[in-house]
């Protein structure tokens, strides 16, 4: 659906993106993460085909947008990281407006379907970001495309907002759609994608399946809350159990990294020996927020 | 193309576009006739004291012809800043802001969308012109009395209509080389006078928009032959700025946060 390679983008010489490769199939929830500044929404913009590359090429939908193709004949449905609407038009007839007043049924269907039914009428200039951010979702679907393009369709929505929007991308994919995502709430990636893509200085770092990602760096790992503190020899036979991997110390805690549950058993045994009052022990998976940092502190 | 229609003259009316160009064109239009019949007299009489101010009455014997003129004149002068600053925001706007990402994104042609804010803001000029030289007629004739008729009111009218077409079409293609609504009210006022002064120095001006204006000013009925040639070249420029303008359009470069 989306074929990107060697993709470079330039500002007056300075480059936002350094040979960016991308690929995105039909049918599948693409979450595009980075940092704020890498050149997702510079990538985005292109791909909508309202920004040209300065090298490389980038085939969306089987079109060569770097051909000065207009952006409306890409059958894409496009939602900005901020969409900005007429402040005198309100949501029905910025949706007939943008729609040519061609299909009022679906319209309606559509401030339905984005709650927006009950403000229909009111203008624009009174909404909040996160009705807005709505109203652009909403735009997005009218012409009913087969590809998404959502720039932080989530970030300006309250937690009810955001899980709407999230089951609303969801039933997209299920009637056939393909959508690209970026989003800083990687909890949200987590939740409905499929393919994950991380983009740092221009250039993709990693792009996997989310459940292969998930195989490769989700580590479990045991948190011990201590009322005292735990001896440094403690710590070093902790470190030399069968099925530890890492041991870090942190104020007041101490965190393994370990290959299963079932090494809880020596650990206990081991702290009981050296007299260490325990307060808490909390399991937990490596989350994609954690390898996202990880990736980021390494680079 | 009427869905851009109708939001252009949505636009136009809940911008307050409308309500300003009116307002500010008949006021004008009734302000000349009032100056002159009544403030500017008295102005000068306070100043020049006994028999004297009589004579300045006699001197200052304006007719309804020379009041329209007046009027006309004043169009020129401060009509078109007036047009040029309610409506520099035209494209200017519509790009500095990123409204026209969601339309362009949503398959609406630069061509319709330029086209569209030509008919509407155009019809606009063009109406407000006649409608508020009608009112100068209207009223300078109730002060001085009726010596015109009114076919050379409505051909002087539709000139200055055509002549404020012309400064619309200089803004909405400033608007999109320069991208800052203020940069293309005075770029637009530079090339209305700009183009003025040179044609006129280099005694070219009966065949550029300018030329219309001279038109207008002669307040006759009769559209003859002569009107062709600055008709032809402002159709012509205005046609040409605006193929100009979606040229540009299509090679401009649109961006989430913003464009350049």
């Amino acid at each position: 659906m989306i074929s990107v390679q060697g993709l470079r983008k330039e500002f007056d010489g300075f480059p936002v993106l350094k040979g960016l490769d991308m690929e995105v199939k039909t049918g599948e929830i693409y979450g595009f993460i980075g940092q704020n500044g890498v050149g997702k929404t510079t990538t985005m913009s292109i791909l909508a085909g309202l920004s040209r590359p300065t090298r490389g090429t980038c085939v969306v939908r089987g079109k060569d947008v770097s051909k000065n193709t207009h952006p409306g004949d890409l059958g894409i449905g496009y939602l900005p990281e901020d969409p900005k609407f007429y402040p005198w038009m309100s949501a029905r007839e910025t949706l007939l407006y943008l729609s040519d007043a061609q299909n009022k049924g679906r319209v309606q269907e559509i401030l339905r379907w984005t709650g927006l039914a009950d403000a229909s009428e009111r203008r624009v200039c009174g909404f909040s970001r996160g009705m807005k951010q709505r109203l652009g979702i909403g735009v997005a679907l009218i012409r009913d495309p087969d590809l998404f393009i959502l720039d932080e369709p989530s970030s300006a929505l309250d937690p009810r907002g955001r899980n709407e929007v999230l089951c609303l991308i969801k039933d997209l994919q299920k009637m056939g759609k393909t959508i690209l995502l970026s989003t800083h709430i990687l909890d949200d990636i987590e939740r409905i994608c499929d393919t994950v893509g991380m983009i740092d200085d221009g250039r993709m770092v990693f792009e996997k399946p989310l459940a292969q990602l998930q195989r490769e760096y989700r580590q479990l790992s045991l948190q011990i809350t201590s009322i005292m503190d735990i001896s440094a020899a403690a710590i070093e036979k902790l470190s030399r159990l069968t099925g530890v991997r890492s041991v870090t110390k942190a104020e007041g805690s101490l965190t393994l990294g370990v290959s299963d549950k079932t090494v809880s058993l020596a650990v206990m045994a081991l702290l009981v020996e050296h007299g260490v009052a325990v307060e808490s022990f909390t399991w937990s998976k490596t989350r994609l927020e954690d390898l996202f940092l990880r990736e980021v502190r390494d680079r | 193309m009427k869905s851009e229609l109708h939001k252009e003259a949505l636009s136009a009316l809940r911008s307050g576009r409308i309500l300003i160009l009116m307002a500010s064109f008949l006021f004008l239009a009734l302000l000349t006739p009032t100056m002159l019949k009544i403030v500017l007299p008295k102005v000068l009489g306070s100043r020049i004291a006994g028999d004297a101010s009589q004579e300045i009455h006699e001197i200052m014997n304006m007719t309804q012809l020379g009041c329209i003129r007046s009027y006309v004149g004043h169009v020129f002068e401060i009509g078109s800043l007036i047009v040029a600053f309610t409506l520099c925001g035209l494209t200017a706007s519509e790009i500095h802001g990123n409204t026209w990402v969601l339309p362009v994104c949503a398959g609406k042609r630069f061509a319709q969308m330029v086209g569209a804010k030509l008919f509407i803001f155009g019809s606009l000029l063009m109406i407000t012109s006649v409608l508020a030289l009608l009112a100068n007629y209207g009223y300078s004739g109730l002060l001085f009395g009726f010596e015109l008729g009114v076919l050379p009111i409505l051909r002087a009218g539709l000139l200055q209509g055509m002549y404020m077409l012309f400064l619309l079409s200089c803004l909405i293609t400033w608007g999109v080389f320069r991208k800052r609504p203020i940069a293309a009210g005075f770029l637009t006022l530079a090339t209305a006078y700009g183009v003025h002064l040179i044609t006129s120095l280099l005694r070219i001006h009966p065949y550029t928009p300018s030329g219309l204006l001279i038109h207008v000013h002669e307040l006759t009925p009769a559209f003859d032959s002569s009107l062709l040639l600055p008709l032809g070249v402002t159709i012509l420029l205005i046609i040409a700025m605006a193929l100009i303008t979606i040229g540009l359009l299509k090679r401009l470069e649109w961006n989430g946060r913003s464009a350049w």
